[in-house]
Formats: structure tokens, sequence, C-alpha cells
């Protein structure tokens, strides 16, 4: 039986190596799950990734949760989404406590201002990756156009839920 | 930790209810981040931003783009930063607990009670509308960043070199592309003459 202790370490480190968000640890997640520690069948993973995509939170702790779930039960699952979750809290409260604005230096200010257009990039690209693997048919390239003007158009008069639960309804009606 | 009785006329008050308004916001992007970190950049915007002026627009994005160079989901991140900027380490263990909740009780119950749950063909339908809905609202905060962003040579040169990686060059690190960004930054600033240094900087001295 696994512990704790491993299950947390394991964790813990893929917390810590996890940058730019939750796609960016799934390689990570496998190479350590599947083939080094083989706590999880390659099946099962890519079980797990599909559902972590499509429920709600971030990926990461979705999928802390279910190795954690599968191989502990429930304080397993508790463990290794603290484990996940760690690296991030200790690090960015360290950030805030030093920096409340982010602007009072020099170098951190043109630091940032230098990877802005960067990550300008990686949105543009995560809505081209996105709609490609998630989108099944051309109509929801039209409504996705569409939804967009309406954001435009009505702008913060629009409750951005309620735009993703019609948006989910529509693909209960539509897609086949 | 969240108490449920109302605490009046104490010097915790206000502070007892920002509490409970951290975690219930955070809870709510947390149930809604569906389909990765990008997706809920837009949502966390409107509640963070322009319905409780917890960060200024400059702010909120500066935390995006740090978001990428620091470990961890971009939404945890977020929840840290507000949480404690707005009240302490007890507000940002509140708003990263919110946050997180979300996701750990919807895999606990799919694993207990819907291991079926991914090959319902109801619920691959709902999810691709919803992908639909979240595209575009990425595409939304495309636009606005790129409004945003002052355009130089540089910048636009950084951009279209990331984007041409990005679709060219596959598996690459995003961590790579932020900090060839960063620098590239710390460069221009460094060529500057030492007389044209930003307003920002020297406030801080």
């Amino acid at each position: 039986m696994t512990s704790f202790l491993a299950l947390f370490g394991v964790f813990f480190k893929i917390g810590i190596f996890t940058f730019g968000g939750g796609q960016a640890m799934i390689p990570l997640l496998e190479k350590d799950l599947v083939v080094n520690l083989a706590w999880v069948p390659m099946k099962e993973f890519l079980d797990f990734v599909a559902i972590s995509e499509i429920t709600p939170g971030p990926v990461a702790i979705n999928m802390a949760t279910f190795v954690g779930y599968k191989l502990r039960g429930l304080t397993g699952a508790l463990v290794t989404s603290l484990g996940v979750i760690l690296p991030s809290f200790i690090i960015i409260l360290i950030i805030a406590t030093v920096a409340h604005t982010f602007r009072t230096n020099r170098w951190v200010s043109a630091f940032l201002d230098g990877l802005k257009p960067v990550v300008l990039a990686l949105l543009t690209y995560a809505v081209y990756s996105i709609a490609r693997s998630g989108i099944p048919a051309w109509w929801g390239y039209v409504a996705a156009v569409g939804i967009l003007l309406l954001i435009l158009k009505y702008g913060k008069k629009l409750n951005l839920f309620l735009v993703l639960l019609a948006a989910g309804g529509l693909g209960l009606l539509m897609f086949r | 930790m969240e108490p449920k009785k109302v605490i009046t006329y104490t010097a915790g008050h206000a502070s007892v209810r920002k509490q409970l308004l951290l975690f219930w916001t955070f809870f709510i992007i947390g149930a809604f981040t569906i389909g990765g970190g990008y997706a809920m950049i837009l949502m966390m915007k409107r509640y963070l931003v322009d319905q409780y002026h917890w960060l200024e627009d400059e702010e909120f994005y500066d935390m995006l783009a740090i978001s990428q160079v620091t470990p961890g989901p971009i939404a945890v991140n977020m929840a840290t930063f507000v949480g404690y900027t707005q009240s302490g380490v007890l507000g940002s263990v509140v708003a990263t607990l919110g946050v997180s909740i979300p996701a750990v009780a919807v895999i606990i119950v799919i694993a207990v009670f819907f291991p079926g749950f991914k090959d319902n063909v109801w619920v691959q339908r709902f999810f691709a509308g919803v992908i639909v809905g979240v595209v575009a609202q990425i595409a939304t905060i495309v636009l606005d960043l790129g409004k945003r962003q002052k355009w130089t040579v540089v910048s636009a040169v950084v951009c279209a070199a990331s984007l041409g990686i990005l679709f060219f060059v596959h598996q690459v690190s995003p961590i790579w592309l932020i900090l060839g960004g960063g620098l590239v930054g710390i460069t221009v600033e460094a060529v500057k003459r030492p007389g044209t240094a930003p307003a920002a900087g020297k406030s801080a001295s």
C-alpha cells in the first residue's frame, strides 16, 4: 500500500514543476505515475485526464484527487490535493508579502512588460488548440464567434455563467 | 474554519464577512473553471476587477503574467494572491480552499458514484457546447490584452515569434517562451539610457 507521505511527495514535486497551468502537468504526471511508479495503468490514466478536462476545477487538482482516491481513498484524495496546491500557495504567498504591487521595481516591471506579448501569444494559441480539439462541428465555430460578439456588445451586463450554461445546452441539442 | 453563525458588532465583523465573500467568490470561480485554466480568466476579471475592485486592471494582467512564471494552476495563484492582499494569510487560505474544494468534491463524487461519467453521450455533448463558450471567452481576453498591449517593434516581434514557435515547434514548454520574453524586457530596459528610466523605477528608490 502506498504511504501517505509518498503520495504527498509525488504531488508536491509535481506542484513545484507545473509552470503555465494544469495542462503542462499531464506529461509530468504520466512519467511519474504511469512509467516510474506504476501506480496507475496507462488506460486508466487517460480516463482520468479526459474526466479532469470536462469537470469543474483546475485540472491539476482534479488529477490529484483522482489518483489519491484510487490509491488511498478519501484521505488519500485530500493528501494529494493538498500536495499539489501547497507549492503554488507558498510561492504566491511569498510574492504577495514581498510586493503588493509589482510595479515598484524597475527590473520586475521590465520583466513583466517583456512577457506580456508572450502571454498574449499563449492565449491566442490556447483559443486555437482548444477550439480545434474541443469543437466537433463547423457550426460550433460560428456559435463561438456569435458568443464573442455578444460578450463584446453587452460587456459587463452579460452573465458569463449563463453564457456557459446556454452554450452547454446548445451542445446537448445540436452536437451529434 | 468557516463560521456559520452570524457574528455581529465585534471587531472581526467586517473581516468575517470579507472572508466569506472571498471564499464564495473563489468557490464559484473554481466551480466554473471547465476546460483548463485559461477558460476562467474572463470570469475572474469580472469578479475581481469589475465587481469587487480587489485588483486594478493592470494588476490583474500583471498577476496573470506572474501566474505563468510561478508553478500551479492560474486560479489557485490568483486566489492566494487576492486572498492575501484583501485579508492577510487567513484570506489567502480561505480563497485557496474556495477555489480548490469544487475540484476535489466533483472528482470524489464521480469516482464514487459515476465511474461511467466520461462515456455518457449527454455529458460529452454538454461539454462540447461549454467549450464553444469557453473559446469565445478566451478570445475576448485575447482582444482585451491586445488592445492594452503597448505595441512597439520589440513587443510585436516577441509576440509573433512566440506564436510562430507555438504553432510550428511542437512540445515546447511555455516556460521557455515566458522566460525569453522576460529577458527581452530586461534587455530593453538595460539598453535604455539611465536618464530614461520609467517613473515606476524611480519611485522605488
